[in-house]
């Protein structure tokens, strides 16, 4: 009997096209295999590139191996590789981990950054701008009041399957090893403080030692909470966001939209993001103990009522929860520090984060290198982590919140909001 | 709002900022510039504003808006202190 092994599976097709009884089919991102067609030729097995098929009884493929690292580093999105960059660039040998495939892909995102937060960082390039923003368009969904904010070079909307990569590739170049597929399985503790993880690839389980651990496993992070740090966002907290992208809309190609309605989208917003070319990132967030439908349901509803959105046609379609909360607890323990959207770091009231990842991952990698060199990494040397974090955006962050928490759903649509929403948005 | 607050615009236009700035009150002066001697960026005026029209609101629900070109004007504690007081008085905020 042919067996597939899930966490191996690349979707790539190949056996596909080699099984001679129509036995298997690519459905969606699932090989489906119907095991009364199948003959057991084994030709597919032979034609994955992954390992991922086998006949039964399956091979043993489990292999246990023991590695080292000065700093493992879990979740390769810009908070990830700017401190895999950093540590490296520091000296540190340093290890970045990635559980899907492919870096950068598929991203959830609206891939918003503001210029100043983006060039302290990397220098742009044009293969991963989709688009040079100039202005700020914020709508009123009730009344179809339209406020425009005009500006010099206010940001930019990425191309993030690439920018992610150039960040990783960076971050390689730094000297730092990437791995792909990987998937933390558990920390390793000692006397309460974090001395490593194990991993799987789906070949291979790893015990990785480490001095130290850098989690960036995103907003639905894992390894804070493992290691005891509070992890659990409110649902106040939380935006519900879906996003497509749509070709053939005919839109201002430098500006960005933004629709607030209660209704349209209780708790956050609707958004549309110029990508270039007649494409555009066209999604909507709602605060999830706001809504009373599904995220998708509220963006399908808000682009059936926009005819120039209605026009496009989808090329990709993410979803994905947006923390919009400042981090309950401490973000750095014994052994661990955490950046990103697992560290709450986005903004409350926008939801934008890539510039404060990227912010974030470099000062782990500087406390990083600090901690190591003096071979100390309790939370109490770590701390200066939060510390630096806390100085750098603490009061941008308690003041986003507090505007947020401001405003109900319903006082959203106010003179008052939109002002502030507008400022935030544009970031000036 | 209480007939000492309406007769001392600055103490309470000054609490606001110390508070919501975090700024020593010595910097506090009428001719203070909120961009460049107390740092305040644009969402911090936006906030500061939204504050000043919340708490000089009245019995009757009235208050002294500000509007984004009128904002876009004031530039230091004193213009902001002025301002209310005209608006106050051209009101006739209770």
């Amino acid at each position: 009997m042919v067996s597939i092994e899930r966490g191996r599976c690349a979707y790539c097709g190949g056996c596909v096209g080699m099984c001679p009884s129509g036995a298997l089919e690519l459905a969606e991102t699932r090989l489906l295999l119907d095991q009364e067609l199948c003959n057991e030729c084994g030709f597919c097995v032979a034609g994955c590139a992954t390992g991922a098929l086998a006949i039964e009884p399956a091979p043993l493929v489990s292999t246990r191996t023991r590695l080292r690292y000065d700093v493992v580093v879990v979740g390769a999105g810009p908070a990830g590789a700017t401190a895999a960059f950093f540590a490296a660039e520091q000296g540190l040998d340093v290890l970045l981990m990635e559980k899907r495939q492919e870096i950068g892909s598929p991203v959830r995102c609206a891939e918003g950054i503001n210029r100043d937060m983006l060039l302290a960082y990397v220098e742009p390039e044009e293969r991963w701008i989709s688009a040079e923003i100039r202005r700020s368009q914020i709508v009123t969904a009730d009344t179809g009041q339209a406020r425009t904010l005009e500006g010099d070079e206010i940001g930019y909307i990425l191309e993030r399957r690439v920018f992610d990569r150039v960040l990783a590739e960076r971050a390689a170049a730094a000297g730092a090893s990437i791995m792909l597929k990987t998937s933390v399985q558990s920390l390793i503790m000692e006397d309460g403080a974090v001395t490593g993880l194990t991993a799987h690839n789906g070949r291979t389980e790893m015990e990785i030692e480490a001095r130290l651990v850098i989690a960036a496993d995103g907003v639905e992070s894992g390894v804070a909470g493992w290691a005891g740090l509070e992890s659990l966002l409110r649902p106040s907290d939380c935006l519900s966001c879906a996003q497509y992208m749509l070709v053939g809309i005919e839109a201002d190609p430098e500006c960005c939209y933004y629709y607030l309605g209660a209704d349209l989208a209780p708790g956050g917003y609707g958004w549309v993001f110029p990508k270039g070319e007649g494409k555009a990132n066209v999604g909507l967030g709602v605060q999830a103990d706001l809504a009373q439908m599904p995220a998708l349901e509220y963006l399908l509803r808000f682009i059936g009522q926009h005819r120039w959105l209605e026009q496009g046609s989808p090329v990709t379609f993410i979803t994905g929860n947006v923390p919009v909360g400042v981090a309950g607890g401490s973000i750095a323990t014994d052994g661990l520090m955490v950046v990103g959207d697992a560290a709450r770091q986005a903004d409350p009231l926008t939801g934008g984060g890539i510039g404060n990842a990227m912010l974030a991952g470099r000062l782990a990698a500087q406390v990083a290198a600090q901690a190591i060199e003096n071979g100390d990494v309790s939370a109490a040397t770590l701390a200066a982590y939060e510390q630096r974090w806390k100085e750098a955006r603490g009061r941008k962050m308690e003041r986003s919140y507090r505007l947020k928490t401001r405003f109900s759903a319903t006082d959203r649509v106010s003179h008052s909001f939109q002002r502030a929403f507008a400022v935030a948005a544009v970031g000036k | 709002m209480s007939e000492a607050a309406k007769g001392d615009v600055f103490s309470v236009v000054k609490a606001i900022i110390i508070e919501q700035l975090g700024v020593p009150e010595e910097k506090v002066l009428p001719e203070a510039n909120f961009r460049e001697d107390l740092e305040a960026d644009s969402l911090d005026l936006v906030e500061l504003i939204m504050a000043f029209e919340e708490y000089f609101e009245d019995k009757f629900g009235r208050t002294v808006e500000i509007s984004d070109e009128e904002a876009q004007g004031i530039t230091t504690v004193g213009e902001a202190v002025g301002y209310i007081e005209k608006r106050i008085q051209e009101e006739g905020l209770a």
